[in-house]
């Protein structure tokens, strides 16, 4: 598949400063991609060149095949964006302020804002002033802006920022609909790694201006890929004697009072029937799960040594 | 594109409850002129034929004097107008003085084009400043428009403001003083420019009038939306353009009494009503000059605001 938002080789000189120091990505059409990094690491700028708010010093940033450097108005015109804060004119009403932004646009007809006040639920307040709106509602209201042109790729700078939990499960619904139902791409940015965790497909973290590692978030449930268990059985020692006989090539070790094995999911399931048949019960089997805190934190330690 | 543009950027200014205000106090300033006219007026004695002619007289016989006496050109040439003035009055019988009326009215409302400037500035001065303080610049220029086109679309709305504020003073200044004075009284306007008189309709000295205002308004208009461009700031901007709206002739009028250097300051040239009467600030200006000194005034400005907001990077 074809990316629809590409960055090549990229970097910004800020002062002296590298701020964003060589970041390639690809993201693909439908997919949501984690954008993740500590404060300060370049997260913002990167945003920031990406959609043509700040100049690019060196390489380029490419939308639906055209660069945002020399074909501006083309390549920007599939992009719909929240840079953090839903900026949005208090002293309008949610359906003028998307009468606005629908007219910065080709071919938004009046349904299209009737139905993005819709489908985040603003219809009922369409004519009250923005003033008047809660953080939850102008967030909403955002993301009706940023979708009112139908655009191919949809960035978020830090869209949760002050949600209330409620709030931000909301968003998630919304995010994950567009991106599924209209195979929008959403690029988001966060320092909150949980709400990555729950959103997205994959997710790049960048430190200090270098992107340090690209990840699928869901890489631990493919069914070769090696995890960390830990099995509590009726007879630790026992148990512990017949998995080293029966599975020499596995890791397995014995601690507080659990056998911890590292393996596939179909070796688990092999182990579990083995010590069962041998009379050892299995009272329960729970997968280790390394989370994104653990992996972003492993990436920017190696990336600061 | 670019209209749509326009129509988003009218449709901001007046959804503001500011715009409002404005207008409001517009409305009041032109009833205020009306009511204390209408009160000073009535107690208000015509001098007669014989009083006027003497006064005017022994006005010229004073002015006389005094363009024997200076080596000021501007005081010299002022002089030289009003005597022709007077003459002009004396031999066709024309009294300075007449009844409160709805021309009279509208020459003593044309105080309110500077009011009007001061709003057009207020107004020139957000425009662009606003956007940076709400954070909606980054979503304005997020989208197909180029930059110029955003800014353009600014300026023009801005201008139109400003027309629209002149229409509505001159639509309420007819309609207030119609009722309250009716249309009774000279309909003829004298002025005098190189000692030569003219005389004009008083209607149409009055649309060259709010003209002539609003070219004040034009280029302090563009000098506060320059300022607020590059600075980012409103305060600022609106700080420094209604100083020079308010001093900017003053100043000017000082200087030219020093230097003919004074005759490139754009307030020498902004009041292009001096070429009709009373003759210009400086010897030798004309109005061609004028036109040009005021073109190269606004490229300037132009220039600075649209290059300084389609290069700079927005990081807020």
């Amino acid at each position: 598949m074809e990316s629809i938002l590409s960055l090549q080789n990229v970097h910004k000189k800020l002062g002296k400063k590298l701020a964003v120091n060589g970041v390639s990505l690809d993201v693909y059409p439908g997919e949501i991609y984690g954008f993740l990094g500590p404060n300060g690491a370049g997260k913002t700028t990167t945003i920031r060149m990406i959609t043509g708010l700040t100049k690019i010093t060196s390489g380029d940033i490419r939308i639906a095949d055209a660069s945002i450097t020399s074909d501006y108005k083309s390549a920007i015109q599939h992009v719909g964006t929240i840079v953090e804060n839903p900026e949005l004119y208090p002293y309008l009403t949610a359906e003028k302020n998307l009468l606005h932004f629908a007219r910065m646009s080709k071919n938004v007809t009046k349904e299209d804002i009737d139905s993005r006040l819709k489908l985040v639920r603003l219809d009922h307040v369409r004519n009250q002033k923005v003033r008047k709106f809660s953080l939850g509602m102008k967030q909403r209201l955002g993301i009706a802006q940023a979708l009112i042109h139908r655009p191919k790729v949809l960035i978020l700078d830090e869209p949760t920022n002050g949600l209330d939990p409620a709030g931000v499960r909301e968003m998630r619904d919304y995010l994950r609909k567009v991106a599924k139902e209209e195979g929008v791409a959403i690029f988001i940015s966060s320092h909150l790694l949980a709400e990555i965790e729950l959103i997205c497909d994959r997710f790049a973290i960048i430190q200090e201006g270098k992107l340090v590692q690209v990840e699928r978030v869901s890489d631990e449930d493919r069914p070769e890929e090696m995890n960390r268990y830990q099995l509590e059985v009726s007879d630790l020692a026992k148990a512990h004697k017949l998995a080293v006989r029966e599975f020499p090539k596995l890791v397995i070790h014995e601690k507080e009072n659990w056998l911890h094995i590292k393996a596939a999911k179909e070796q688990v399931g092999q182990l579990i029937m083995f010590l069962t048949s041998q009379g050892v019960m299995v009272y329960q089997s729970v997968r280790e799960k390394q989370t994104l805190e653990d992996r972003f934190l492993q990436a920017t330690e190696r990336g600061v040594s | 594109m670019f209209l749509k543009l326009v129509q988003n950027e009218w449709m901001k200014l007046f959804n503001r409850t500011s715009t409002y205000v404005m207008l409001g106090l517009l409305a009041a300033g032109v009833l205020t002129t009306a009511i204390f006219t209408y009160y000073q007026q009535q107690d208000q004695q015509l001098p007669s034929q014989e009083q006027w002619q003497a006064e005017l007289q022994s006005e010229n016989e004073t002015l006389a004097q005094q363009e024997a006496e200076t080596n000021n050109y501007y005081i010299e040439s002022d002089a030289i107008n009003q005597q022709a003035i007077n003459n002009y009055r004396l031999e066709h019988n024309l009294s300075p003085y007449e009844t409160e009326n709805v021309w009279t009215y509208m020459d003593s409302n044309t105080g309110l084009i500077q009011f009007i400037g001061m709003l057009v500035i207020i107004v020139a001065a957000s425009i662009v400043a606003q956007e940076f303080k709400q954070g909606t610049i980054k979503l304005l220029l997020v989208r197909s428009a180029s930059r110029t086109q955003v800014l353009a679309a600014k300026f023009a709305v801005t201008l139109l403001f400003g027309l629209f504020l002149l229409v509505s003073l001159f639509a309420m200044s007819f309609a207030v003083r119609a009722i309250v004075f009716g249309f009774d009284g000279s309909t003829i306007h004298i002025t005098a420019s190189n000692g030569e008189v003219i005389e004009w309709s008083r209607i149409i000295y009055l649309g060259v009038t709010y003209l002539a205002g609003s070219v004040t308004m034009l280029m302090l208009a563009a000098f506060a939306f320059m300022i607020s461009t590059v600075f980012r700031n409103d305060s600022i901007a609106i700080a420094i353009s209604v100083m020079l709206l308010f001093a900017g002739t003053m100043a000017t009028n000082i200087l030219a009494l020093l230097t003919d250097w004074a005759k490139f300051s754009l307030f020498a040239n902004t009041n292009l009503e001096q070429y009709f009467r009373g003759g210009p600030m400086v010897e030798g200006m004309t109005l061609g000059f004028s036109v040009v000194v005021l073109v190269v005034y606004l490229v300037v400005f132009l220039v600075l605001a649209f290059g300084f907001f389609n290069k700079r990077d927005v990081s807020i």
